[in-house]
């Protein structure tokens, strides 16, 4: 498990900066629901450093 | 009074629903999906194998926030807080592992400091700061009986953390979500709107003292609860997150505005006092043109697009002032010379209050459009920081648990680390709370209760029953009588403790004991040790202790001093800001309608006043129109007001006076040289109205009055005199 703690903070941090870039944009205007779209890309940035780095 | 109320309509269904919907709706809705979030940690936390999966679900409790913001803000600083106290534990762990002693007295500086930085910042902040304290025990005492395991420990812990904040986070986002930014956006648009009707009315003398200084009252507490919103929307929509330079403009602004008619509705009582009766009728006029252009058709812009004319009408307006002013200037001039002044000054004050309505308007317009960059840098919130307090409450934490880890050593307890670890929790959480000693028992309560329940469920429920999806049920109804409790502000702490007593007694683990011993020692040891911190509270220097709310009283009077002698780079906005945090401070702690609210409230206002007088001075004093000699006598002037503030007594009263009309007698002899150029003599005559302000300031009884009105009512009361 403690494999799997330093990409998720990365994919926070990651995150971080992606969702601040996007909203400077203003993408999420363009977004039906903007949370949902959030966690999901969270989601799929953590998905894929995780197999990248661990398959 | 004597005609009946006309009987209300019975209400349709259709309403009563909607009722419901926004007050108990809203709570149950937030109580189901505090369950799940809280189930979903614990299940996700069995299936991944965590050595504690409580520790998850306890996460969940502590975030839970009906709003999405506020779950998400304490969320972020908890993922930071928890770092640091993992990276200090690791420190510590690795320094004193084999000197217990050593190891403890480290530990309970470092949770000394975690407070001292709490009491600090008091807001989210200081959120970090009590969980790098609480993280490093929870991590610690556990560790420091194993040293070996001290990196497995940590790992652990922030996964669990983690684990819990992700499905707080997520289920508060997705689910029915109640958005911080909705109530941020009311805020700024009530704001706005009751500060235009304000000023209106002000301006136009329709309002009496009472309801002005309830206004004031209302805007100070809406600063706060802005400033509180923006911080936690920020984490919630992207679209605070963009605007967040504009809003903290905004709010600057906001403040800045209302000292400014604060500082106008002054100076016109001193004129209807003073019975200069042409200067008012040569002032009403503006004030009615004023009026107009902020109220279109008679009524307040209600929305950031339909402000945005508006504030093109105050630029128009702003412009023609000064014509308007010299126009109006010329029926004065051959009256009396005090009279004339007092025009100047009020004239004065009223361009400078057109021109921060016109920012403060165009600030709230360009929030319209979505992505824009803030009209000017916006400023810092800075709140005020009371070195004192800090350091007492860090005192008091470290005190709590060396107290506690004394006894714990001394007797050998086995429970020691729950009692420490609760010791420290309490110490932290309120070490910025405005009554402290209340709050820990009101959170004692709570865990009572949350131990009751958590024995009723660990041994007469949970035995029944098998599987994850019948302990989740058996559990739910105890999880939902702390969160329904939570709901109520009145009950919130004890809703708090009992949600986090009973998560983290129930003993939920992977392998389940039956041990009601265990489960009662752990819960005591946690209650002893949050009543230590309760007794740390009470007894070494209470927070609310008269001799301590004493000298935050005192530092509200000085903060002139601050105005007096601090940078001048930025310093109009730090004053500001500083005095109406400690302003509303002061007032969280007062009591409601004993008079002391209000006498604190003028005294605030007071000083706001003051100190931009002196502000502007100084800022004209830099400006290069005056001599050296000048500058220097402007100084020792100032000065001179600065010890009155430092302490007011009718001595120091008459000297600062004496200093400033020395002051003035020389700017009168410099502005009737010749050889003037037009900056330097508007410069000298800004400076000749502004000491004719504080002058009139100094004199003014009721500013004196509300200056040293206050500490004689919270002064402790004076020993009798020894035989």
């Amino acid at each position: 498990m403690p494999t799997l703690l330093p990409v998720f903070v990365l994919s926070f941090v990651l995150q971080w900066a992606v969702d601040g870039l996007l909203a400077r944009l203003g993408f999420y205007a363009n977004v039906w629901h903007a949370s949902l779209f959030r966690f999901s890309l969270f989601v799929c940035q953590f998905g894929a450093i995780g197999l990248a780095l661990y398959q | 009074m004597a005609t009946l109320p006309a009987e209300p309509a019975a209400p349709s269904w259709k309403e009563l629903l909607r009722d419901w919907a926004a007050g108990e709706g809203r709570a149950w809705t937030f109580v189901f999906k505090t369950l799940l979030s809280a189930l979903l940690a614990l299940w996700l936390a069995f299936r991944l194998g965590f050595d504690a999966p409580r520790s998850a679900m306890t996460t969940v409790f502590i975030v839970a926030q009906p709003q999405t913001g506020l779950v998400l803000a304490k969320s972020f600083y908890r993922i930071i807080g928890t770092f640091v106290g993992c990276l200090a534990t690791l420190l510590l762990v690795g320094l004193f592992a084999q000197q217990r002693e050593l190891f403890l007295a480290a530990m309970a500086l470092w949770v000394g400091f975690c407070c001292v930085g709490a009491a600090l910042y008091r807001n989210f902040r200081a959120y970090g700061f009590i969980l790098a304290g609480y993280t490093t025990c929870l991590i610690g005492f556990p560790s420091a009986m194993r040293p070996d395991a001290v990196f497995e420990t940590a790992v652990a812990r922030v996964s669990e953390v983690m684990l819990g904040i992700i499905c707080a986070g997520v289920v508060a986002d997705l689910l029915l979500p109640q958005r911080m930014s909705r109530n941020l956006v009311a805020t700024v648009r009530a704001s706005y709107r009751d500060f235009v009707v304000f000023v209106d009315r002000a301006m136009c003398g329709r309002l009496d003292h009472a309801s002005i200084e309830q206004a004031h009252d209302r805007f100070l507490a809406e600063v706060m609860a802005f400033e509180a919103q923006r911080d936690a929307a920020y984490f919630e929509s992207p679209d605070a997150r963009v605007r967040a330079d504009r809003l903290r403009l905004l709010n600057a602004e906001f403040m800045a505005v209302t000292t400014t008619v604060h500082t106008q509705h002054q100076l016109m009582q001193r004129l209807r006092r003073n019975e200069h009766r042409q200067a008012l009728a040569a002032l009403a006029p503006m004030y009615k043109a004023l009026a107009q252009e902020l109220l279109p058709d008679g009524r307040a812009p209600a929305t950031a697009a339909e402000a945005a004319p508006v504030a093109l009408r105050l630029a128009a307006f702003r412009d023609g002032l000064t014509d308007r002013v010299a126009a109006a200037r010329i029926a004065l001039e051959t009256g009396d010379e005090e009279e004339l002044l007092a025009f100047d000054s009020a004239a004065a004050m009223f361009c400078r209050l057109t021109e921060e309505l016109h920012d403060y308007t165009a600030s709230y317009a360009a929030l319209a459009h979505p992505a824009r960059q803030a009209r000017k840098p916006a400023p810092r919130y800075v709140p005020h920081t009371d070195p004192i307090t800090a350091v007492l409450s860090g005192v008091r934490a470290t005190a709590a648990l060396l107290v506690v880890s004394a006894f714990w050593i001394a007797s050998a307890w086995p429970n020691g680390t729950d009692a420490a670890t609760l010791a420290c929790v309490g110490c932290c959480l309120f070490a910025a709370a405005p009554q402290p000693v209340l709050a820990v028992r009101m959170l004692t309560r709570g865990f009572l209760w949350g131990l009751l329940a958590a024995f009723c469920c660990a041994f007469f429920v949970l035995p029944h029953l098998d599987g994850f999806l019948l302990l989740a049920l058996g559990m739910a109804p105890f999880i939902m009588v702390g969160t329904k409790l939570l709901t109520n502000p009145a009950t919130a702490g004890i809703g708090a403790g009992y949600n986090i007593m009973f998560s983290t007694t129930v003993g939920v683990e992977n392998v389940t004991r039956f041990d009601p011993v265990a489960l009662l020692s752990s819960g005591i040891a946690s209650l002893l040790g949050v009543t230590v911190a309760g007794l740390a509270f009470a007894l070494l220097v209470p927070a609310d202790a008269p001799r301590l709310r004493l000298h935050l009283v005192r530092s509200l009077r000085r903060k002139v001093l601050l105005a007096s002698f601090g940078r001048l780079q930025g310093l109009r906005h730090r004053f500001e800001n500083g005095t109406r945090d400690l302003l509303s401070q002061l007032l969280a702690g007062a009591a409601r309608g004993s008079g002391e609210d209000r006498r604190l409230l003028r005294r605030g206002l007071a000083v706001l006043e003051v100190g931009h007088t002196v502000i502007g001075l100084r800022q004209d004093a830099e400006s290069g129109a005056l001599t050296v000699n000048n500058r220097a006598a402007l100084h020792a002037g100032l000065r001179a007001q600065a010890r009155f503030f430092s302490k007011p007594t009718p001595q120091r009263r008459a000297q600062a006076l004496d200093g400033i009309l020395r002051v003035r007698g020389r700017i009168e002899t410099a502005l009737e040289q010749h050889g003037l150029d037009a900056p330097e003599r508007a410069a000298l005559r800004r400076i000749h109205i502004g000491l004719h302000q504080l002058r009139s300031l100094l004199l003014d009884e009721e500013t004196y009055e509300a200056l040293s009105a206050v500490e004689r009512a919270a002064a402790p009361p004076e020993p009798a005199h020894a035989a």
